[in-house]
């Protein structure tokens, strides 16, 4: 049984006539660490609101280990990060913490302890838990949103855009920390738009564009099922053009890019590939060299088939997807 | 004993004691919330225990009566118990910037704390706080009082029970504003206001043969009965038991507003939808 199972989620809004989430369905495994991508207004925030029990579904159902997320004895398993870092600002480091602690219901005796463990994970100096949450900064603040997630081992961590705002130490350390976290057996979902961190991370990520849940795919799986192979051949007499074309559309792999030595194929495995070059090697061409290019997340998502889509890479080397 | 302590933190659907204890810790750790409205409360009964015992010492026991009257009204100034109320529930230092509030809070529900309980737990934090702050004020003045000779200030236990009363009460109109969205919770006591208003003139108004209008002057005598002119309505005790009967039925009317408006408060609370990221 998954750990989390989300089934035909809906969440309307204006009665009706702004659809934030459509029909969504997946679920997650325990252990797992799930990505959530897609663009900005996409609806993973509203499916993360509705994960968490800030946000009521308009129809559809939501199973955190069975049971509803708006049970009490769900809220004790789950750690969240949010996007924005707007803590209680008046508090010391420590007081946030320990506030955190004691809601959560962890015994007292456990505070002090848990609190030095969380600021360690975090790689926060235990002597800055005099500092006021209000002169911390953006980076910082992150930190002490993911040592609060951390309180208590949760079962269940939720992270929105736990980059943002970091800078490139902070990516590292996020991303040592949710490689731990996953080590441990927790399973994380995460929603960001640094799709770099999320193919480091995730072991599935879901596409998300307009509320709708475009696919659900294995990120190991994809880097392999999707690959762009190169082939090269030895000049010749042949024009490749007509007989590249046609084992395009025999093999069903789509021609990318050609020129009289090389051509380019999206092929799905390895098996595509080997047919692909049996058949240039057949029609006489000469094939001396063939090898795959690695395809970014990035580019999956930019070649999902919606004309409104598209994509500028950030400061950090992830990619910011455009606001719609 | 330490189990059932935890035993009890985890289970408790009606209380937060973490919720509890941070709102109240995050005001009197600050002076700026305890000593303004401290010296606001006491200044004008120092004012008039100064002026009065000047040039009149030693105080007759008719002025000595007229100064402990003046304090004791004094106390039971609606619009006191509004601000404090306030104070306590607006979350933190930062009061007032709504959307820090919101994220704050939409961090708070990710916790084991349902919203019934956070609504219950503020309130009762409110409450303790106003108490705190308006019975301190009431034991400085009356010593001030004291070391002038004045003994007339009535600091008994019906005077406590009718500051802790009137702090549930405004405390209770307080955490329904603050729990429902802005617009719903104005709307709504201005509607609750106006059909009070309306009722307190209808009662003035002879009655109709037209039976929509009769039902109308029905529904709002029974809101100006329950709510008063302004609601919630003060309450005090002294008064009520110098009165030739204690009056229960407005006791119940009372106690019965703030419930309603914690009800309506949770309920409110509960619909609301907290999103915390950018869309």
């Amino acid at each position: 049984m998954p750990l989390i199972a989300v089934e035909n989620l809906t969440k309307t809004y204006r009665q009706g006539k702004v659809k934030a989430v459509d029909n969504a369905c997946f679920d997650v495994q325990e252990g797992e660490v799930f990505g959530l991508i897609g663009p900005n207004g996409a609806g993973k925030t509203t499916i993360f609101g509705c994960l968490l029990a800030l946000t009521h579904p308009t129809a559809g159902s939501i199973k955190i280990d069975g049971m509803s997320p708006f049970d009490l004895d769900v809220k004790p398993q789950i750690g969240f990060l949010p996007e924005r870092p707007c803590y209680n600002r008046w508090m010391t480091i420590r007081q946030f913490l320990a506030y955190h602690h004691w809601m959560s219901g962890r015994p007292t005796m456990e505070r002090e302890a848990e609190i030095k463990r969380v600021l360690a994970l975090v790689e926060l100096d235990v002597d800055i838990k005099r500092r006021k949450v209000k002169e911390m900064s953006r980076g910082m603040l992150q930190r002490l949103g993911m040592a609060q997630a951390l309180i208590g081992h949760p079962r269940i961590f939720f992270l929105d855009e736990p980059t943002s705002g970091m800078d490139p130490l902070g990516f590292i350390l996020i991303r040592k920390l949710l490689l731990k976290c996953k080590e441990e057996g927790m399973t994380i979902v995460l929603n960001s738009h640094h799709l770099h961190e999320v193919e480091k991370v995730c072991d599935r990520i879901a596409f998300i564009r307009k509320g709708k849940i475009e696919e659900v795919a294995d990120v190991a799986a994809l880097s392999q099922v999707r690959q762009i192979l190169i082939v090269s051949w030895l000049a010749c007499d042949i024009d490749a053009g007509p007989v590249l074309a046609a084992i395009a559309e025999t093999s069903g792999c789509p021609l990318i890019e050609a020129s009289d030595e090389t051509a380019k194929f999206t092929v799905s495995g390895n098996e595509k590939a080997a047919d692909i070059i049996a058949s240039l090697s057949s029609s006489g061409l000469r094939v001396y060299k063939s090898n795959f290019e690695k395809r970014e997340l990035v580019e999956l998502f930019l070649n999902a088939p919606d004309p409104n889509s598209g994509a500028n890479l950030d400061a950090n080397g992830g990619s910011k997807l455009p606001d719609e | 004993m330490q189990m059932e302590v935890l035993n009890f933190q985890m289970n408790s659907t009606l209380f937060n004691p973490a919720v509890f204890a941070y709102t109240l810790y995050v005001k009197f750790a600050d002076p700026r919330y305890w000593v303004i409205p401290l010296l606001l409360m006491t200044a004008p009964s120092f004012g008039l225990v100064l002026t009065m015992s000047f040039p009149h010492p030693p105080l007759t026991e008719e002025l000595q009566k007229l100064i402990a009257g003046g304090i004791h009204h004094y106390f039971l100034q609606s619009v006191v118990y509004l601000l404090f109320a306030y104070m306590f529930i607006s979350d933190g230092p930062a009061g007032g910037k709504l959307v820090a509030e919101a994220d704050s809070l939409s961090l708070l529900f990710t916790r084991p704390v349902t919203r019934f309980c956070y609504v219950l737990t503020r309130y009762l934090a409110a409450v303790v706080g106003t108490s705190i702050l308006m019975l301190g004020a009431l034991l400085l003045v009356y010593l001030v009082g004291f070391c002038y000779g004045i003994t007339a200030i009535d600091i008994s236990l019906l005077t406590v029970a009718t500051i802790v009363l009137n702090a549930a009460s405004w405390s209770s109109l307080v955490i329904f504003l603050h729990s429902a969205p802005p617009l719903i919770a104005i709307v709504t006591v201005f509607i609750l206001m106006g059909c009070a208003g309306v009722g307190s003139i209808y009662s003035q108004v002879e009655q109709s043969t037209n039976a929509f209008l009769e039902l109308l002057k029905t529904i709002c005598l029974f809101i100006n009965e329950w709510f008063g002119d302004f609601m919630p309505t003060s309450i005090d005790l002294l008064a009520m038991s110098t009165a030739s009967a204690f009056d229960i039925y407005e006791l119940a009317i009372f106690v019965s507003n703030i419930a309603f408006f914690i009800l309506i408060a949770a309920f409110a609370l509960s619909c609301r939808e907290f999103s915390y990221g950018s869309e």
